[in-house]
């Protein structure tokens, strides 16, 4: 194996990465080539120094403080999700009712139920655009 | 995985221990976007937030930590963007440097390593990070950068040896 060729192996030796074949082939050619087996050396030094880095965390307080933040913004978004289904149920039931009212006058109806049209529609068509620009982002496809 | 399963169940109790078995290296991920300890913490809270609301769409068959730290990613570059801070590609490259690096100078060398990733790109600090540092296979890799497992080797390669070009010319101009 070239020397260009096992470069590109190195690192997935160092990892052990790599599938038996590889590995055979990578360590015989770092016994005979001084150039690759020092750069291998090299890897593997900064490998070791990256691994005992360490760097500013979080004080337990902190820590603490984050998770209480969590679970408080956890409950909250059941209680937002209670708050919206039965916002649908009861208005629902509502317009329902207004609609099946024999003492409500047509007129009164069209109205209402105009409005509610157009805000369908403005809904519907925010949606589609909404749909539309998701189809372009470079980042569909991956979890957020 | 069964603290997961329990959050499911409705036990929301279960989520902070699932927070406090993850977050370390949550923070750790979204550190290395950020590079700051204040808007690190903010994504680390929003991305638990995020993987609350969706952990119906979490396959259970798989492991938790990839699935977040992928969630902590994608915040990380959300956050970025945001602040117009995306990346340090357009920093001049590091010449090669050919003296080789010995572990003599490890003390040295410990405190260029920590001052050279901060000149890679976020892409080639996040993933020296998540092999060196936190130890991830490179499935898991893969899976945290959603990238073929076949890049995840050739990347890696790189930025160590952007790192590598990096440490050197600032040890030798010690």
């Amino acid at each position: 194996m070239r020397c260009e060729e096992i470069e590109t192996l190195l690192s997935g030796y160092l990892d052990g990465e790599l599938t038996q074949q590889e590995r055979q082939k990578v360590a015989l050619h770092l016994e005979s080539c001084p150039r690759c087996r020092e750069q291998s050396e090299e890897l593997k030094t900064l490998k070791d120094a990256t691994a005992q880095l360490d760097y500013e965390t979080p004080s337990p307080k902190e820590w603490r403080a984050m998770e209480r933040t969590i679970m408080e913004r956890i409950s909250r978004s059941v209680g937002w999700v209670v708050l919206i289904v039965w916002s649908a149920v009861t208005v629902g039931y509502g317009l329902y009712n207004f609609a099946t009212s024999p003492t409500e006058p047509l007129f009164e109806k069209i109205l209402v139920f105009g409005l509610i049209t157009g805000t369908v529609l403005l809904f519907v068509s925010v949606l589609l655009e909404r749909i539309r620009a998701s189809r372009s982002d470079r980042y569909k496809g991956v979890q957020r | 995985m069964q603290l997961v399963q329990e959050v499911l169940a409705g036990n929301r109790e279960a989520f902070g221990e699932i927070f406090r078995n993850h977050r370390q290296k949550a923070y750790g991920l979204a550190f290395q976007y950020t590079r700051n300890k204040e808007d690190a913490l903010d994504v680390v809270q929003d991305a638990f937030i995020r993987a609350y609301r969706n952990l119906r769409r979490f396959d259970v068959k798989k492991e938790f930590g990839p699935w977040l730290l992928t969630i902590v990613r994608n915040l990380s570059i959300d956050h970025l963007r945001r602040n117009k801070r995306l990346s340090t590609d357009e920093l001049p490259a590091v010449l090669p440097d050919r003296r080789p690096l010995r572990r003599a100078d490890h003390q040295l060398l410990k405190l260029e390593v920590r001052s050279a990733l901060g000149s890679l790109s976020a892409v080639h600090r996040e993933i020296i990070f998540l092999k060196d540092y936190q130890g991830h296979s490179y499935a898991e890799i893969a899976e945290i950068m959603q990238i073929p497992l076949g890049t995840v080797m050739s990347r890696l390669h790189h930025a160590r040896k952007r790192l590598g070009e990096a440490v050197k010319e600032k040890v030798n101009a010690v």
